[in-house]
């Protein structure tokens, strides 16, 4: 049987993407994150990638009705744990909605280890962008407070969209040249919020989650 | 929403199969709100009793013969019910020695607030008289037809056919709507979208298919035009390289162009190839981890209390060490120190120095527990492993198709140009090659107009079904719901229907358009969780009559005028073994038991539990009951049944007598 190509690269990029979240989310005070959050915002970075240009690390994801979550970033975050460079609080190992059982924990940075990482890519000026983005990103979304952001994607253009139903694949990549449905939003959702304004990324991004948060329904 | 016909009475009269007994004579039913039950003996007539309802649905018409068949799709052509012609008008006749020369039927029913009454000649169905609310109508088909179709709520009568064939009559030659995407995208878009819209949608997608085929006969007309051409052009001049070259380059576009043709229209396919291999991979992905984090949380528990420290990471990595055999510290395959960890473990030593730790009994999992979770593990990494291959293997294929047509696309259009510049280089001809350049170009002009006529109609389809497809997700959860509740008390396995628009491509040019569709996921002795099933030969044969059965009470429930509908179903027992019998029975009647619905089952008198089980469950106590009709006594006997009358007798007796013993 072919063995899949390990794809080092994309390996790498996950994990670089991993850290990245969870420095920003120590920057706004939402540190540490649970497991689901941090994917959470991994799956938002992919369906907005198109907005700032950004590689898309899960072209496709499962949709469920406890929000996107990759097995492939999991698999990158445990071995963070093992470096060091992350840090893991409170494991537990739960059964999601489908049965499936995932392992839940709080992850935060260990600083030390990880600063360095961040530094590193910083000094390639494609990286510092991507880092920004993604800080962008996670600030955007911590508006929604700590329960808000597992359950955003629910709202979501892509991840939300009723059209797809559960158990079937959200198409993060988008379809042929088109954006998915969340970029397509937020890049067009500037010129009908403020005509004739041309906007920066970020702006688009919060204008996006900003609507977004309209449309969640408010944690009892 | 649709209305489904609601059996009220059917009668016949004056015909030879169903003589009746001389104090009643000929055939009256009367449907009860509930179950009706036909029992008989081969060639008693119970299917005649069937096609007899059935044709008093549609007159002498039927869905066109390729639709009919299978082997049609609809494909949103403008579908005109058939006449039955000849002998297919004549089945009636044809079971009966005198033709059924002065035999009728009548049946009447109810369509939404209507209550409809039709009598129809048995010889060759003509219709005799009509009455609708009790006013009486002109007694033609297409008086008959447009009554129907504005009652039931539909736009042509071919609708209804379809609708009556789908989902109220249970035909041995039945496609089952859940894998059938063409007749299923109609029906939804019957049953959900009002009449105005799903008309709009057809003539929509007509238009598109129209133009599109308009739009290759003009591309293949321009094509012959410039060979002949070329010819012309040959003929009136010399011989030189420049024609030559033409002459080559039009051959090898010719080539490439079919060729492009062709892998043009495998492309559909093999995107849905490709996206099946995904799904698949994803979920066997999601199973790979949930059975890595079952046996992790095994070996998370044991350690819990062998470790002297409460670190977390540190337990983390040491139970994902032991359940993977992978240090995720330096990503090795370490099986050696996941053994040595583990005998510490089960020793009560300290993981990590090997002292002893003061005896704390964990709550660990049974070592049988344990080997059961790894061998979960081991399966669901070869599925994993096998799935990850047909993904890369589907991805790749469709990868390189893809680059295949796009080469043969910049060829083309780059040997287009070069074929022009060619041209232009040419000798001048003659008037009559002068003029068929004139119409050549006066033609490619028509078909660029054609392309953007085609570009911006197939653009208006496509938002058209986008908007339309909402509206039938708005139904969607009902659908599903509906379906689950039938198909759970079908059915052992997990089985749900995934709302999953299908995509099909309009004309044989452009990108495909997901269509409105339901999809199956049931579970299999061999999978942990649900898998899609993409046609009727992935399930058993039992399994395949609950799930179109579910799907068409599921559908008549949510989209019926009332959530009213009927079900008829011709000898059910032929598909069903004898633990599933209980369970259809119970499910039929539960069905039959929503107000004013009405199911009818034919059956012959066997044994086993299917008879007693609906009787007892119906309600139906003596075997004079209303809700039964015994052809024994009704049909004009066989030679059997004339034979062994008293032994049929007796087998009626004994399932009426076990219907009433208690469990």
């Amino acid at each position: 049987m072919a063995e899949p190509e390990y794809d080092a690269a994309l390996s790498v990029h996950r994990r670089l993407r991993a850290i990245a979240i969870l420095a920003a989310a120590e920057e706004c005070g939402l540190s540490p994150l649970r497991a689901q959050q941090v994917h959470a915002v991994a799956y938002f970075a992919d369906a907005l990638a198109r907005v700032g240009d950004l590689r898309i690390l899960d072209g496709f994801v499962l949709k469920e009705s406890d929000g996107p979550r990759s097995p492939a970033l999991q698999y990158e975050i445990d071995r963070l744990v093992g470096h060091g460079v992350l840090v893991a609080t409170s494991v537990s190992h739960q059964k999601n909605s489908g049965g499936r059982w995932l392992i839940d924990a709080d992850y935060a940075l260990n600083e030390p280890l990880a600063r360095p990482i961040l530094e590193a890519a910083s000094e390639f000026s494609s990286l510092l962008e991507e880092l920004r983005f993604l800080r962008e990103v996670v600030f955007a979304i911590s508006s929604f407070g700590a329960f808000g952001i597992a359950s955003a994607s629910a709202s979501d253009a892509a991840y939300g969209d009723r059209g797809v139903d559960f158990g079937s694949l959200v198409y993060v990549e988008g379809e042929g040249s088109e954006p998915n449905q969340t970029s397509q939003v937020a890049l067009r959702i500037g010129g009908l919020l403020a005509p004739g304004v041309r906007l920066a990324d970020a702006e688009k991004i919060h204008l996006y989650v900003r609507e977004l948060g309209r449309r969640l329904v408010p944690v009892e | 929403m649709t209305a489904f016909p609601i059996f009220k009475k059917l009668s016949t009269a004056g015909y030879g199969l169903y003589p009746g007994t001389e104090k009643e004579p000929d055939l009256e039913v009367e449907f009860q709100p509930g179950l009706t039950l036909v029992l008989g003996a081969n060639g008693l007539g119970k299917t005649t009793l069937v096609s007899l309802l059935y044709r008093m649905c549609t007159g002498p018409y039927e869905l066109p013969k390729p639709v009919l068949e299978g082997g049609g799709e609809l494909k949103g052509k403008r579908l005109q019910a058939s006449k039955l012609m000849g002998g297919r008008r004549m089945v009636f006749a044809d079971r009966v020695h005198d033709g059924a020369a002065n035999a009728t039927a009548t049946l009447d029913f109810e369509l939404g607030e209507a209550a409809l009454s039709t009598e129809r000649s048995l010889r060759n169905l003509e219709l005799i008289r009509l009455e609708c609310n009790g006013v009486e109508q002109a007694p033609r088909e297409d008086s008959f037809q447009k009554l129907i179709c504005e009652r039931a709520e539909v736009n042509t009568f071919v609708d209804w056919i379809l609708l009556l064939r789908h989902l109220t009559f249970y035909f041995e030659d039945r496609r089952s709507l859940v894998w059938d995407p063409s007749a299923q995208k109609q029906i939804l878009h019957l049953l959900f979208l009002p009449r105005r819209k799903s008309s709009e949608v057809r003539e929509s997608e007509r238009d598109v298919r129209r133009l599109d085929s308009n739009m290759r006969n003009t591309q293949w007309a321009i094509s012959s035009q410039e060979s002949e051409l070329a010819t012309s052009e040959e003929a009136i001049s010399v011989e030189g390289d420049t024609k030559k070259q033409f002459a080559r380059l039009k051959r090898e576009q010719e080539r490439d162009q079919a060729k492009l043709n062709e892998l043009n229209e495998t492309i559909v396919e093999m995107t849905l190839a490709r996206e099946r291999a995904q799904l698949v991979a994803v979920k066997a992905a999601g199973s790979h981890e949930s059975a890595v984090r079952n046996l992790e949380r095994h070996q998370f528990t044991a350690i819990e209390h062998a470790f002297p420290s409460s670190s977390d990471t540190a337990k983390y990595l040491i139970s994902q060490l032991i359940a993977d055999n992978e240090c995720l510290a330096c990503g090795s395959r370490a099986p050696r120190a996941a053994s040595t960890l583990e005998g510490r473990i089960s020793a009560h030593r300290c993981v990590v120095c090997n002292s002893s730790v003061p005896t704390k009994k964990p709550k660990a999992a049974s070592p049988r527990t344990i080997e059961k979770a790894r061998k979960d593990l081991d399966k669901a990494a070869a599925q994993l492993d096998s799935a990850d291959a047909r993904r890369h293997e589907a991805e790749a294929e469709f990868d390189s198709q893809m680059a295949t047509i796009e080469v043969l696309r910049s060829k083309v259009a780059e040997r287009s140009s070069r074929i022009e510049t060619v041209a232009s280089h040419l000798p001048p001809g003659e008037v009559e090659v002068d003029e068929q350049r004139t119409e050549l170009a006066a033609m490619r002009a028509q078909l660029e107009t054609m392309k953007r006529d085609l570009a911006h109609r197939r653009q208006r389809l496509e938002r058209l079904v986008q908007r339309t497809s909402q509206s039938i997700v708005d139904h969607a959860d009902d659908v599903r719901n509906a379906f689950e509740s039938y198909a759970q008390d079908f059915l052992f396995e997990d089985c749900r229907l995934i709302w999953s628009p299908r995509k099909e491509q309009v004309g044989e040019t452009g990108a495909a358009i997901p269509f409105p569709a339901f999809e199956l996921e049931i579970g299999g002795s061999d999978f942990d969780s649900p898998v899609r099933r993409d046609g009727p030969a992935q399930v058993s044969e039992s399994q395949r009559e609950f799930i179109d059965l579910s799907f068409r009470m599921a559908l008549m429930q949510v989209a019926g005028v009332g959530s009213r509908g009927s079900v008829v179903i011709d000898a059910p027992e032929s598909s069903l073994d004898a633990v599933f019998v209980n369970r259809a029975a119970e499910v039929l009647v539960r069905f039959a038991s929503e107000p004013e619905n009405r199911v009818v089952i034919t059956s012959n008198l066997i044994e086993g539990n299917l008879i007693p089980k609906l009787l007892k469950l119906g309600g139906i106590k003596s075997e004079s009951s209303d809700r039964v009709v015994d052809l024994l006594k009704v049909a004009a006997p066989t030679a059997a049944t004339r034979k062994l009358g008293s032994a049929y007798a007796q087998v009626r007796k004994d399932l009426f007598k076990r219907a009433k013993a208690p469990r």
